[in-house]
Order: C-alpha cells, then sequence, then structure tokens
C-alpha cells in the first residue's frame, strides 16, 4: 500500500495559482469596481454619458469581460494542468477514492470549480451596470 | 457500508490513566499537565486544558446572553409594557448581541477546534500552546470586563454594532461605550490569536499521508475559518481603536463637523461584521459534515464540492458587507455589486446542503440526538437562507431592513445554522473531550424543547416585521395587530430556553452521577480522534497514525502502516523524545513529514502577558493613562519572558544523528516551519491593519472638497523621504545580517543588527522631528487625526521591530544564533522588510497624496 503517488513535475505554486486565481480576480475585480463607482458618484469622475451609458459603467463593463476572461482562462489552465498530469493516467473518473489519492488531482479539480462558480459571480455582477445608472 | 476495521488492540498498548502526572511511563510524564496548585492551573497550555476552558466559558456567556434575550422578550410580550424602562432594553439589546456575537459563538468554535484539531489531523498538540492559553485569558478576563460595565451602571447601549454619531463622544460620553469598545477588543485579540494557531496547525501539522485532499471537512472549515478571522477581525479593531481615538483623545475619525464620517464606521464594522456570521457558519458546516456520515454510515458525498463550497463562501462573504447599508445612500451600482454577491454566496451553501441532502438519502440514518440536532439544522438553516435571498434584493430590503423580519432571518440563520450545530457537536464530541456519553433520552427532550420553541418564537416575527414592527424599540404601541405574534413569539422563547435547561441539567447529570465510561469509538466514527482514548491521553497518539484514507478508520485496516520509512519514523517518534514535547511538522498539499520540533509546555507567560493586555484595556476604560503605562509594561516583560529560549535538550550532535537516520530535520529550538508561518501571519495582519487604516483615509479624502482641508499646508516631504530611504537601508542592513548568520559569522552578525536598530532609531528621530513642527495637532480635524495616527501607527510597527532586534542582540551575545540554528534571525528580518515595505507605504500616502489627490 502506498502512501502517495511519486510526485509529479507540477510545480506545487502553479497549483495554489490556479486554485485562487479565480477567488482573487473576484476580489480585485470587486475592489476596483466598487471602488470606481464610489468615486464616480461623489466626485463626479467618469460621468459623462456615452452610447446611453455612464462612462464609469462602460469602465465596470470592461473590467468584468477582464476579469471574467481572466478567471475562465485560470480554469482552462487548470483543467490543461489535470491532463497533462502523471497522476492522470492512473484513471479517468471523478470519483471521490481517486481524487483521495491524487493531491495535486485534487488541488486542479478545485481549481477548475472555483474557477466556475466565480466567473458565474463577475458575470452577474458585472450585468447591473448594463442596466441601472450608477449612482 | 461502515466497518469496524482498524480498530485492533495493536492500536493501542495498554493506556496510564489520562492525565496522570506521576505516571512511570515517561513520555506520559512528558504531556501530563501540570499539578493542580494555582500556579499549574495558570500555566496550563494542552490544547485539552485550554480548549476545553475556552468551550465551558463561551457556554456560560451563552447562557447569560439567553437571560438578556428572554428578558428583552419579557418587555415586548405586551403592547406599552412597563417591565423594563428604555434605557434598560437599550443595554439588554446591545449586551445579547454583543455577548452571542463575540463571547459565544466565535469562542465556542475556536475551542473546540483548539480541543479537537490535533486528534482529527493526527497529531499531538497545537503549535502554539502558549498563544492558545493566551487567547483563552483575554478572552475570559475581556467578557468579565464587559460584564463588570452592570457593576458601574456603565451598561453598553448603542447596538452590537455602535453606530457613531450616537456611541460617539458627543452622544454617548461616559463610560458605557467604552466598555462596549475596550472590553471587546481584547477578546478580538484573542480571536485572532486563535486564527493565526489554526491556520498553522491544519496547513502543517497533520499525520503523514493526510494530504489536503484526505483532509476531515473539519480541517477544511477551520482552515478557511481562521483566514476569515484575520482578514474580519482586524477592521473591527482598526475601526474600533479609531473610535475610542475619537472618544477619549478627541480625535475626528467619525464626526462629520471635522471632515470625518460616520459611514466609514459602518464600512469597516460590517467589512467585519458580515464575515463574523460566516466565520460562525463556515466551522458548524465543518461539524456537520462530520457528523453526517457517521450517522448516514456511508461516507461524505461530494467531498471536493464541498471543500470549494468552503472556500467559495470564504471568499464571497467579504464582499456582502453593504447588504447592511442599503439604506444608507449609497450608489445604485455600488449596491448591486453587493446584491449579487448576497445571492450568489447561496449557491455554496445550497451545493454542501445537497451534499449532505445526498449523503443521507444514500445511507442508513442513526436517529441519535446529535443527528437530529443535525436535521434541525437543515430546517431552521434552510429557512433562514430563502429570507437571506429575499433581503439580498435592493427594494425587498428597502421595505424590511430594521424591521422584525430582518431579525427573523437572522436568527433562523444563526440558531439554525450555528447553535443546532454546536448543540449536536456537543452531543457527538463529548464522549471523546471527557468520556460520558450525554444521555439520549435527555438530549431528545433538549432537541424537541429547543426546535419548537425556536420556531413559535421566530416565526413570527417575520409576520409581525412585514406588519411594520421595528428593531431596538423597548415597546409598541397596542392594536396594530402585533399584539399577538410578540405574546407568541415570548412563549416560543421561554419553551426555547427549557431546551438549553434540559441541556445543562444533562450535562451536570452525566458528569456527577456516575455514568458510565464511553469507549473509544462509541458513534463508530470515521476520523482519527476516533482512534484515541475517551478522553485522549495528553499526547493524543503515542504512535503517529499513518493515513491513506479520507477515513482512516472504516477503510484502513491498520493504522500505522506505510512506506517502510514512515513507518520507521513514527515507531522513533513514539519511543523517543521523552524529555521534551515532539510534534511533526509536514508538507503542506501532500502531508509527508518535513520536520520534527518541540512544542512548548506548561508555561506563565501566556498568563502574565494576558494580565498586561486587560491592564492596558481595562485602564483606558478609565482613562486611568499610568495604569495604561503599567500595563505595557507587563506586557512587554510578558511577551519576552514567553519568547525566552529555552536550553536546548540535545545537542546539535544528536540532532543531526537523527536527522541522518530519518531523513528528515529536528529542531527543538522551535520549529522553523512554524516560526516562519506564524511570523508570516503576523505581518499579514499588520498589512490587512495598514490597509483599514488606508481604507479610512482615502474614503476620509473622498469625502471632504479639500485636502488638506481648513486650508493647513501640504506638507512638508524631505524630512519624510529622508526616513523612508534610512529605513530601506535598515532593511538591507537586515538582510545582510541574517546573510552573516547563514555562514555562521556571528561577531558579523551582531555588528549587523545592532546597526539595524541605530538605522530603525535614527528613522524615527527624523520622522519624529518632522511631526514635531507641525502646525496641526490630531484634534484639529479628520486629516489631522489621521495624519498622526497612521504614522503613530507605523512608529509603533517600528518599535515593535527595534524591540525584537534588541531580544535578539542580547541573546546573540550569550551565543544562541548558530549557522545552523539562526530562526530568530530570519524571521525578524522578515519583520524588517515588511517594517520597511509598510514605512515607505505610509509616509509616501501621508506626504504625497495632498499633493495628488
Amino acid at each position: 500500500m502506498t502512501t502517495v503517488p511519486p510526485a509529479d513535475t507540477t510545480d506545487t505554486r502553479y497549483l495554489w495559482l490556479a486554485a485562487l486565481a479565480g477567488p482573487v480576480a473576484w476580489s480585485i475585480y470587486f475592489i476596483l469596481g466598487y471602488s470606481l463607482t464610489e468615486f464616480s458618484c461623489t466626485l463626479g469622475i467618469l460621468s459623462s454619458r456615452v452610447l446611453g451609458l455612464t462612462l464609469v459603467s462602460i469602465v465596470i463593463i470592461v473590467l468584468t469581460l477582464l476579469a471574467l476572461a481572466g478567471t475562465i482562462y485560470a480554469g482552462w489552465w487548470a483543467y490543461r494542468l489535470w491532463r497533462a498530469s502523471p497522476e492522470h493516467e492512473l484513471g479517468d473518473s471523478l470519483e471521490p477514492a481517486s481524487l483521495a489519492d491524487r493531491p495535486r488531482l485534487f488541488m486542479v479539480f478545485t481549481a477548475i470549480g472555483l474557477s466556475a462558480i466565480f466567473s458565474l459571480l463577475i458575470l452577474l455582477t458585472g450585468i447591473p451596470a448594463l442596466v441601472l445608472r450608477p449612482c | 457500508m461502515a466497518t469496524t476495521t482498524g480498530r485492533v488492540e495493536d492500536l493501542h498498548p495498554p493506556r496510564p490513566a489520562p492525565r496522570d502526572y506521576d505516571s512511570p511511563d515517561p513520555l506520559e510524564r512528558q504531556w501530563a499537565d501540570p499539578p493542580r496548585t494555582l500556579l499549574g492551573i495558570l500555566s496550563a497550555v494542552q490544547n485539552g486544558a485550554v480548549g476545553g476552558r475556552i468551550m465551558t466559558t463561551a457556554f456560560i456567556f451563552f447562557l447569560l446572553g439567553g437571560v438578556n434575550a428572554l428578558l428583552m422578550r419579557a418587555q415586548l410580550t405586551v403592547a406599552e409594557n412597563t417591565l423594563l424602562g428604555p434605557q434598560t432594553y437599550n443595554g439588554l439589546f446591545t449586551m445579547h448581541g454583543s455577548t452571542m456575537m463575540y463571547l459565544f459563538a466565535v469562542p465556542m468554535l475556536e475551542g473546540f477546534a483548539i480541543m479537537l484539531l490535533p486528534f482529527v489531523l493526527g497529531n499531538r498538540e497545537m503549535p502554539f500552546p502558549r498563544l492558545g492559553a493566551f487567547s483563552y485569558y483575554v478572552f475570559v478576563m475581556g467578557g468579565i470586563l464587559f460584564y463588570a460595565s452592570f457593576l458601574f451602571d456603565a451598561v453598553p447601549d448603542a447596538g452590537w454594532f455602535a453606530y457613531p454619531p450616537l456611541s460617539g463622544p458627543e452622544f454617548s460620553p461616559g463610560l458605557p461605550i467604552d466598555f462596549w469598545v475596550l472590553a471587546l477588543g481584547v477578546a478580538e485579540v484573542a480571536a485572532i490569536a486563535a486564527g493565526v494557531e489554526i491556520i498553522i496547525a491544519i496547513l502543517r501539522m497533520r499525520a503523514p499521508g493526510m494530504s489536503l485532499g484526505r483532509m476531515p471537512l473539519y480541517a477544511w472549515a477551520m482552515l478557511v475559518t481562521a483566514f476569515m478571522i484575520l482578514f474580519g477581525f482586524t477592521p473591527l479593531i482598526v475601526a474600533s481603536l479609531l473610535l475610542e481615538l475619537d472618544r477619549n483623545l478627541g480625535m475626528q475619525f467619525y464626526d462629520p463637523t471635522a471632515g470625518g464620517s460616520p459611514i466609514l464606521w459602518q464600512h469597516l464594522f460590517w467589512i467585519f461584521g458580515h464575515p463574523e456570521v460566516y466565520i460562525q457558519f463556515i466551522p458548524a458546516t465543518g461539524m456537520v459534515s462530520m457528523i453526517v456520515p457517521v450517522f448516514s454510515r456511508r461516507p461524505i458525498a461530494g467531498y471536493t464540492w464541498i471543500v470549494m463550497a468552503i472556500v467559495t463562501t470564504g471568499f464571497i462573504s467579504f464582499g456582502l458587507w453593504a447588504h447592511h447599508m442599503f439604506t444608507v445612500g449609497l450608489p445604485q451600482v455600488g449596491m448591486t455589486f453587493f446584491a449579487a454577491a448576497s445571492t450568489v454566496i447561496a449557491i455554496p451553501a445550497g451545493i454542501q446542503i445537497f451534499a449532505w441532502l445526498a449523503t443521507v438519502w444514500g445511507g442508513r440514518p442513526v436517529w441519535k440526538t446529535p443527528f437530529l440536532f443535525v436535521l434541525g439544522f437543515f430546517f431552521i438553516f434552510i429557512l433562514g437562507g430563502l429570507t437571506g435571498v429575499m433581503v439580498a434584493s435592493v427594494p425587498f430590503d428597502w421595505q424590511v431592513h430594521d424591521s422584525f423580519f430582518v431579525v427573523a432571518h437572522f436568527h433562523y440563520v444563526l440558531i439554525g445554522g450555528v447553535t443546532f450545530p454546536i448543540f449536536a457537536a456537543l452531543y457527538y464530541w463529548m464522549p471523546k473531550f471527557s468520556g460520558k456519553l450525554l444521555d439520549e433520552k435527555l438530549g431528545k427532550w433538549h432537541f424537541w424543547l429547543t426546535f419548537i420553541g425556536f420556531n413559535v418564537a421566530f416565526f413570527p416575527m417575520h409576520i409581525v416585521g412585514l406588519l411594520g414592527m421595528p428593531r431596538r424599540v423597548y415597546t409598541y404601541q397596542a392594536g396594530l395587530g402585533w399584539d399577538i405574534y410578540n405574546i407568541i413569539s415570548t412563549i416560543g422563547a421561554f419553551i426555547f430556553a427549557a431546551g438549553i435547561l434540559v441541556f445543562v441539567w444533562n450535562f451536570i447529570a452525566t458528569h456527577f452521577n456516575g455514568s458510565r465510561q464511553a469507549s473509544d469509538n462509541p458513534w463508530d466514527g470515521d476520523t482519527l480522534e476516533w482512534a484515541t482514548s475517551s478522553p485522549p491521553i495528553n499526547y493524543g497518539f503515542r504512535r503517529l497514525p499513518i493515513v491513506h484514507s479520507r477515513h482512516p478508520l472504516w477503510e484502513q485496516k491498520k493504522l500505522f502502516e506505510g512506506e517502510e520509512r514512515t513507518e520507521k519514523l513514527v515507531e522513533a517518534l513514539a519511543k523517543w523524545p521523552t524529555k521534551w514535547r515532539a510534534a511533526l511538522i509536514s508538507t503542506t498539499i501532500e502531508g509527508q513529514p518535513e520536520e520534527v520540533f518541540r512544542v512548548s509546555g506548561p508555561s506563565i507567560w501566556p498568563f502574565i502577558t494576558a494580565v498586561g493586555v486587560i491592564i492596558i484595556f481595562g485602564a483606558e476604560i478609565f482613562t486611568a493613562r499610568l495604569i495604561v503605562g503599567l500595563g505595557v509594561l507587563v506586557t512587554i516583560v510578558g511577551i519576552i519572558g514567553w519568547n525566552w529560549p529555552d536550553p536546548a535538550p540535545i545537542t546539535e550532535a544528536e540532532e543531526e544523528a537523527f536527522e541522518q537516520e530519518h531523513g528528515i530535520p529536528v529542531r527543538t529550538g522551535g520549529s522553523r516551519a512554524v516560526t516562519r508561518g506564524g511570523m508570516m501571519l503576523a505581518i499579514l495582519i499588520i498589512w490587512i491593519a495598514l490597509a483599514c487604516f488606508l481604507f479610512g483615509y482615502f474614503y476620509t479624502r473622498l469625502e471632504n472638497t479639500t485636502w488638506p482641508m481648513d486650508n493647513l499646508p501640504v506638507p512638508n516631504w524631505p524630512l519624510a523621504l529622508l526616513s523612508i530611504v534610512i529605513m530601506l537601508a535598515a532593511a538591507g542592513a537586515s538582510y545582510w545580517t541574517l546573510s552573516r548568520i547563514r555562514q555562521g559569522q556571528r561577531r558579523l552578525m551582531q555588528s549587523g543588527l545592532a546597526g539595524v536598530f541605530v538605522l530603525g532609531l535614527i528613522a524615527l528621530g527624523v520622522q519624529l522631528y518632522d511631526y514635531s513642527q507641525l502646525t496641526f495637532d490630531w484634534q484639529t480635524n479628520a486629516y489631522g487625526s489621521y495624519f498622526y495616527t497612521l504614522g503613530g501607527f507605523a512608529f509603533v510597527i517600528l518599535l515593535g521591530g527595534l524591540i525584537m532586534n534588541g531580544v535578539l542582540l542580547f541573546w546573540s551575545s550569550r551565543g544562541l544564533y548558530t549557522a545552523r540554528r539562526h530562526t530568530g534571525v530570519e524571521v525578524v528580518t522578515l519583520y524588517w522588510y515588511s517594517l520597511a515595505a509598510l514605512w515607505m507605504v505610509t509616509f509616501a500616502t501621508l506626504y504625497g497624496i495632498p499633493y495628488v489627490l
């Protein structure tokens, strides 16, 4: 009975990066977006209207798309790490037992899931900027 | 599906009785609790003692908070009641909320963690036993100080959230709010201290083979929670500090007439306040994830999904805070950020619920008391979550804000989502902690009284809230249609209280009536704590288990078999050392053994340090500044004594011999991983605090048309730039110092330490001189308050660095540091890097922003 499969070549730093990229991207997006809205409404910057939307709303939409792209990319990158991992050859299933024996694969799968849910959250957060006046 | 494999008698050699100080077994003696003299009791640091004390004290506060609530309900039973006056009522709801949120829930859950984690993780102790003890003393003394406000007729009365201007110096002069800020401030320090310990325990002190993917879900929950505590409690400490500075030193952070902003308090408070409820909820979900599989007789369904859900919840919970401020006048799109997050956070909660339900559905339920409380949790918490999604919608919230609908919502999620799991956990783990199974029949009475009483008390509040009854009112007019609901709520509250009394009776009867001893694994659990005796011996595991599965006791035939090298290691640790307390450090992701280190034993210094801290906070309530100074001295002495190095119990040669044989280092001077981890977390906390100060600074800047205000001149930057440069040089000198000791050049290291010290002093002197030339002070306006407070914060951090350097200099003159052992120098160097960066950011902001923004 082995304790842990032989270490693969995936640097642990990449695993942590992949797992935390989604949440961190959302956090930065959130802080930037909310601060920008507060600045705009208090100081009046970015308040001119373009194409029926306030400039700050457009900036928020752009930030949303950037954050979304980053988070989806992190998830896709994690998926590629999964396929590249030697642990992947031990079996293809998502059964709980197989992830328990493959710590790096567990990290990667977590990364994919986190990326999915934070992508959804970023999308939902950005949509109101299309509809509501900012202030 | 569950089997009772792996519990054959070869797992445990015959054991001496727990806590047997005079045991002939050297390992038992080494790990025994100190003798039960006063000094011994105050010196205990073991996770069992500390965890048990925290939990017991937290439960007593729960009872006190409950009495507050019953008095409130008694007053509200009928309209225009004259049982209690408005001032008393205000005090009661403040004390009730503050007690439950600060003195019951978080300490109870942290106490559980300290007690339970080493056993669940398969190790012997927490990484900083003395920090846990300190956390307890500071918590209990802070709580007593808080309730001492009754003795001074100074009961805090501005709610558990203490909004200024009501809580500020103009509208709350006198002691009550000072009690609130300072007594609770101490409890907040306790929470952070325990949080640091929990993070390192979970990331680095697990049994061999327990990779992250095999860690029990309770450990995942506590890991996320502990990080949340660091990020969540620090803003509260900063906010409270600013409030106390306003109150006692005449500063202007929250005074709008002097450029400050009361809304800033709301932001800072709720940046703490919302994560606070998830800090309570997530450990509860961790407990439920441990109990559900055992009482469904099958492994949890969706382990990885639950891990993702916990991490997601932890992050998203920091994006919800302004949903407590929807009626304050925030920008629309700003509010939607919070509304979106408040809604989406239901998704991970739902994922967990479906995973638990799937587990129960696919299993064979065992209808014992812990499981009943879990079912109660499902029912009540889900209802609370539904009303939560309702209030996440801004327009709906505008209707129900400050009404009893919200009271109903949060009691459903907090009592259902936190208190019910706590009771489930108490019934589940009590046989492990104390060796006695609580009575099942009384348990069922407890459950049904509590469940029925809760719903009778709180469901009507949804209705009466929608009918318009506001919160925090000591009485109401008759004939508004609210009367019948209030009567029902009060009846329910007393039924609930009866249930709690049944529990108290159950506890007392079980422990003092000689009930039979529980077996090691009375519930046939799957995780490692059930492989210890009930109660566990002080060192938990003689031989550390080797883990191959998420459910070691169900799926592994043997607990101590694995790779030959690991088997040899755990065997060696079981036999040696016996003259000092050894514990194992493992790698973060895979859980492979990395280091053996010495864990601290009994010590009086945590108690002394805690006394110093309580003197500081307590004396400040009465603005007795001389005594505050005394408290500072006691605290510094305590910290130095705490960190006074013990003589190494074995020589470097013996350490190397062990490393030769087993391939991992032995560090009796303290673990490098643990010390580095502790310092990095301390640095993290400092930077979170700085971020909060800077948030306040920029927020206040935004709220004012000119900056500096009142025609104050822009600051003179040359001296500040000089001090920044000197600090950067100090950081460089620190790096040089470390590189010298790595080469074993002790003399050069000592001169380096002295150089860093001198440079730091010069930087401080330069900056202090510049401050002495300022034409305004901290009371002039908010700009002035920030200028002095932010600078003061940097000075305090620098003073910490100077003291640490001084201590290092002292110990290096005694020859403590060598090329092989110099962790102290390493972590203080890290501190100086952080300090230099902090100095730069702080003074660049103070001296630069007025030119730019």
